[in-house]
């Protein structure tokens, strides 16, 4: 008897433990293995919410993931891939997104758990509007994401260059002025060191917006009254930070040996390396509340405010790392969870966002630190809260200063709407202003360069409001919407077409035979059918038609998608970004076609004609193909490698030019793209066709010798009708490959420099999946395979009339 | 006038494998010479260094006077058809025909009428616009004859064009192109492995072997008087019979007698194997001179006893294989004379006048 009830407890006791247990599937926890300390002080504050919490039993997310792709991205894949964790990870430029997809469940029964000082040390003020907001067209404010980690972006600068340059170390510059004197100074290019970083490429705004603030504009603004959200990175702010931003990049000079130099700035290749390496003086860093200068070394660097511009304001960007609430948690993310109740899910994140910032975690945190010898670069307001005051006199006073005065007066980066994009479209006028300064168009004095930044930023204020935020007037949207139906009519009649062709094409002209009707075979047939039939169904045709439909929709991962009819083909059609992307893709093509179709067919003639050492030579040339495709990219970035240590570079510089700016200069830009996968495919392109050489009998070269002909005329008429299939074989191979290489350029460039290797598949996948605009992006794929249809129709029938014989 | 004159000609391999042995050979204009030799012997070496395919180790080739050692092939006024035809598959036989005058710049309309004219003269008119690959063996032949004619060369060069043909069309070919020679007048060098074509084509035939030439003659002279075993071996169908043996004096009579123990009385006529020194030759007898009509219509002549092994019969005549000692000898008969049977043991008798000796030794003729 005392045995069943001993075994009827356990049971009930069990059933309440596991019932009360919930997983909880976090975006990112410290790694148990690293001995870092500010990891393991992660570690300690996770381990310290476990013993708080033995209920919760936490799960870290691991999911898709892409190399080198943007960093706002992945939580967007692991939401539409259904693995989204339930705490998901928040900033500022997303946040607007996040809010307007209905990703955020909406923190404000759970914030009114808080006391009125736990949320102000958890939300600094100019925090404020970016957590707590309402949702467009809906009147109640709520708050979606909680911060816990607030970050400054400040100027660091090297002590040790200063003195050099005969600086005075504790005198960093104070406004613009001094800025560009100091960085004069500090441009040493005997030393291989320069006065300032400023980031280029898709980057370029991340450093740009700090002069727009100090210059008293903005990137975004909101109507108060409305709520609606306007670009504003224009005007006089705007002209005024890209002057000075000009004078820093492009100002030319003569150094002390005589040799011309442009600017005070390094932008290109690796500048983490330059910086480690102490070459670059000033640069833009982050501080964190917590670590402020983190590991970098106070004697070493110095850490000041960003310089006043001619306003005399300061554009510190404030930033926050946030946590919110994954509205869809213990929904629609439970895959490999098992059943979870929601409620229990929520809350049990609540407790983890809450407690991951609190003072006892941030307490943790300072005790590891302190303990592994960083007491006196921990924020001396902690030290002071938690008992350690000790330390404080020991803190570089310009940290906390610094980090203070930026919180004080800096800006939140962008967070209105669509605003992970701001950056890209603020870069676009940017690098263009330095581009045409560059090679002397900008403007022939002062006056018309005003006139032409002004009307650049104007331009792409322009295409921000229309493309960015969608303010399009009700004349324009209807021209367009009009367009787009006759476009939209246009194209399917096309389609239906091309299928109709692509049938008949299939269609045995004559009608074959038909056999006596033999159920068994029937059913064999069937059988023997079915599992290809099936699965290029199932994986490749339905969701090709189920894809296609949100072509017509504004489409939302998290349900409620709305039909838009043919307004994403209007955006589309009037998109000048698709427009001048599609010419790239056909530029890509043209040149990928044009430099690896015939080369190999050359390499193999002349591979052909080699007296002695075939095998070598063959070996040689055929090596490349066995490297990776991505791994060829990283080889020749290498290769391409802008800075003085770039490969291609040392080259140059060794053989007295001057050196190239490769990959990064526009214009070479895509060609050096398509370079790597030429020279990867040129060996096995020849091996095909030098099978085919060697099938042509020497007789026919002999017999030609004898009629007369010389090496060319003997490539025009017998080695290349020889070789007509196979070159029109390899030239569809050539065709295909070209389509279908953007994931190098994806590696490459990621569509750099200023756009211009940004192809029409690149931006339908960044459509896609960075900007979760599926519509569009689908919306584009139609037009994009329109194209391609019409050559594949073509090949096609080619291919069906093409008879391959060995004589 | 195109005289091919080949002085002290010499290919080499690699350093090492001589293919071609000090050629040397005077090829008159309109002569047609064929060069004959088992596979291997240089004989299509020699055509190809003619023709500027091989480049010359050593010594002289001259055409017409010139002396053509470094001149391009297409340069040496020649053409040639080669064993497998080496047409251009992807061209019409017209575009096939006019390639090499196309190339040299020739009016549009006299190589059309070049073309037409060659292909009227072959019989292929009607195949002007078909590719190659719809062509058969035969047309395709004459299609490449067709190319060599067109350029109206004044040396034409054959490399067993023949070859690759079925038997008929070879016999039919052969008067073709010999045809063909009488009528363009040129000079034509022929390699062929072939006896046959060998005798029926050439005005002058180059027996040749491992890259030397073992005798220059007309044919007749190379099937009365073979300069040596190999040649005599070579030449005739089927082959000369051989004994290894001696020649004896016997009661004022000689006789051959073979090593396993055949003994053939010789003839008066043979009076240059009189005196001693020949213990030690080959007698070589062409089948058609044993037991053959003309063998039997004297009655002197020697006879040779054998068994009957196999008998084929050819209709116009019959091939005998016999057994007589350690030899294999083959008879070649008319038909419609004596009847024999498999296994019966025969004496036929040997017209032993015409009858050849050889040098065991040097296996030079005596």
């Amino acid at each position: 008897m005392r045995r069943y009830f001993t075994l009827i407890l356990f049971i009930f006791v069990s059933l309440l433990i596991s019932d009360d247990n919930v997983i909880l599937k976090v975006f990112k926890l410290p790694d148990a293995k690293s001995n870092e300390p500010f990891n393991r002080a992660d570690m300690a504050v996770i381990n310290a919410f476990k013993k708080k919490f033995p209920n919760i039993e936490l799960r870290g997310y691991s999911g898709i993931e892409l190399e080198n792709m943007d960093m706002d991205a992945r939580p967007l894949m692991a939401i539409a891939g259904g693995v989204s964790p339930d705490v998901i990870y928040v900033n500022f430029r997303q946040s607007s997104t996040y809010i307007e997809n209905n990703f955020l469940y909406p923190l404000d029964d759970y914030i009114a758990q808080l006391t009125d000082e736990e949320l102000k040390s958890r939300i600094a003020k100019p925090v404020k509007p970016v957590v707590k907001r309402n949702r467009t067209g809906e009147k109640d404010e709520h708050y979606w994401c909680l911060p816990y980690e607030t970050l400054v972006r400040v100027m660091l600068y090297r002590k040790d260059l200063f003195y050099k340059a005969g600086l005075d170390p504790e005198q960093p510059p104070k406004d613009w002025n001094e800025l560009l004197e100091v960085a004069k100074r500090l441009t040493m290019p005997d030393e291989g060191s320069y006065g300032l970083y400023l980031a280029s490429g898709r980057e370029a705004a991340y450093d740009w917006i700090t002069y727009l603030w100090s210059a008293g504009g903005d990137a975004v603004v909101r109507d108060p009254v409305t709520g609606e959200w306007t670009a504003s990175y224009n005007g006089k702010p705007a002209v005024e930070a890209m002057k000075f931003y000009l004078k820093l990049i492009t100002t030319k000079w003569k150094d002390h040996n005589g040799n011309l130099q442009q600017g005070y700035v390094y932008r290109e290749g690796n500048w983490g390396y330059m910086r480690d390496d102490g070459k670059l003086g000033i640069l833009m860093g982050y501080m964190d509340d917590k670590r402020l200068g983190g590991d970098l070394d106070p004697n070493l660097w110095g850490f000041a405010p960003p310089p006043k511009g001619p306003t005399g304001l300061r554009g510190s960007e404030i930033n926050c790392r946030m946590m919110g609430i994954f509205s869809g948690a213990g929904i629609s993310n439970n895959g490999g969870l098992g059943d979870r109740d929601p409620q229990r899910v929520r809350d049990a994140a609540w407790s983890y966002i809450r407690f991951y910032d609190s003072d006892e975690a941030r307490k943790i945190r300072l005790e590891i630190m302190i303990n592994a010898g960083f007491g006196r670069m921990q924020n001396p307001l902690y030290l002071k809260k938690f008992g350690y005051e000790e330390y404080v006199k020991f803190t570089p006073p310009d940290w906390i200063q610094t980090f203070e005065e930026a919180l004080e007066n800096g800006k939140p980066e962008p967070y209105g709407k669509n605003c992970q994009k701001i950056y890209e479209y603020m870069t676009n006028p940017v690098e263009n202003c330095i581009s045409l300064e560059e090679k002397g168009e900008l403007g022939a004095d002062e006056e018309e360069k005003d006139k032409n930044i002004a009307a650049i930023f104007d331009n792409a204020v322009d295409i921000t409001n229309k493309n960015m935020i969608g303010k399009i007037s009700k004349e324009e949207r209807n021209k367009r919407n009009s367009t787009a139906v006759l476009v939209a009519i246009f194209i399917f009649v096309v389609f239906g077409f091309t299928l109709f062709r692509v049938w008949k094409i299939f269609t045995p002209k004559t009608g074959l035979e038909r056999r006596k009707k033999n159920p068994r075979i029937a059913v064999l047939v069937a059988t023997l059918l079915a599992p290809a039939l099936i699965s290029i169904l199932l994986w490749k045709y339905v969701p090709m038609v189920m894809g296609s439909f949100m072509a017509f929709q504004n489409y939302r991962l998290i349900g409620n998608s709305e039909w838009v009819g043919l307004a994403n083909f209007a955006d589309v059609l009037f998109d000048p970004v698709w427009w001048s992307a599609l010419g790239k893709t056909l530029y890509y093509m043209v040149l990928s076609l044009s430099f690896g179709f015939l080369p190999p067919l050359l390499l193999a003639i002349l591979l052909q004609e080699v007296p002695q050492g075939k095998i070598v030579y063959r070996v040689i040339y055929y090596m490349p193909a066995v490297i990776s495709g991505v791994i060829v990219i990283y080889l020749w970035k290498l290769l391409y490698d802008p800075s003085d240590a770039g490969g291609l570079n040392q080259i140059l510089l060794a053989l007295g030019f001057e050196k190239s700016r490769w990959i990064k200069d526009e214009s070479l830009a895509m060609i050096l793209t398509v370079l790597p996968s030429v020279w990867a495919g040129l060996g096995p392109g020849s091996l095909i066709y030098l099978a085919a050489l060697k099938g042509i009998p020497d007789d026919i070269y002999e017999a030609a010798d004898i009629d007369g002909a010389g090496f060319f005329q003997k490539i025009r008429h017998i080695v290349f009708p020889a070789l007509k299939s196979l070159i029109f074989i390899q030239f569809i191979a050539a065709f295909i490959a070209a389509t279908q290489q953007s994931e190098f350029i994806l590696i490459m460039t990621f569509g750099g420099p200023n756009e211009a290797t940004r192809v029409a598949d690149l931006l339908i996948f960044e459509k896609a999946y960075l900007y979760l605009n599926f519509g569009i992006a689908t919306t584009m794929a139609w037009m994009l395979g329109l194209l391609l249809m019409f050559v594949t129709v073509f090949q096609i029938k080619k291919l069906s009339n093409m008879e391959f014989k060995s004589n | 006038m195109a005289e091919v004159i080949l002085k002290n000609v010499k290919k080499v391999y690699d350093n090492k494998n001589v293919a071609v042995n000090d050629f040397n050979l005077e090829i008159k204009d309109k002569e047609f010479v064929v060069f004959v030799g088992p596979s291997g012997c240089g004989k299509s070496t020699t055509l190809r260094m003619i023709a500027g395919l091989e480049e010359i180790t050593s010594g002289t080739i001259s055409i017409d006077g010139k002396v053509v050692n470094e001149v391009l092939p297409k340069d040496r006024n020649i053409a040639m058809v080669f064993q497998n035809y080496a047409l251009y598959p992807h061209m019409s036989v017209f575009e096939n025909m006019a390639f090499g005058l196309k190339l040299r710049k020739f009016p549009k309309k006299e190589i059309e009428s070049s073309v037409k004219s060659a292909a009227e003269i072959l019989g292929i008119g009607d195949l002007l616009n078909r590719r190659p690959g719809a062509l058969s063996g035969g047309q395709r032949q004459r299609v490449a004859v067709g190319r060599a004619i067109v350029r109206k060369p004044s040396v034409f060069l054959f490399d067993e064009p023949l070859s690759n043909l079925d038997a008929k069309l070879r016999t039919q070919m052969r008067t073709e192109i010999k045809r063909l020679h009488s009528s363009l007048n040129a000079t034509m060098i022929y390699v062929t492995h072939d006896q046959t074509e060998a005798m029926t084509m050439g005005d002058r035939i180059v027996v040749m072997k491992d890259g030397f030439i073992q005798q220059v003659a007309e044919p007749l002279e190379l099937y009365n008087k073979p300069a040596n075993k190999f040649t005599a071996g070579f030449i005739g169908m089927p082959q000369m019979n051989f004994f290894y043996g001696s020649i004896i004096n016997s009661g004022g009579d000689r006789f051959f007698k073979s090593d396993d123990g055949i003994s053939l009385k010789l003839g008066n006529d043979l009076t240059f194997l009189s005196g001693s020194g020949y213990e030690n030759i080959i007698m070589g007898i062409r089948p058609e001179e044993i037991g053959s009509l003309t063998a039997k219509s004297n009655s002197t002549n020697p006879v040779i006893k054998g068994r009957i092994d196999v008998i084929e019969p050819l209709g116009s005549e019959i091939y005998i294989y016999l057994t007589c000692g350690k030899h294999e000898i083959i008879s070649r008969i008319e038909s419609g004379g004596t009847s024999y049977s498999v296994g019966e043991t025969v004496e036929l008798p040997v017209n032993i006048g015409k009858a050849h000796f050889f040098d065991a030794k040097t296996e030079n003729r005596l």
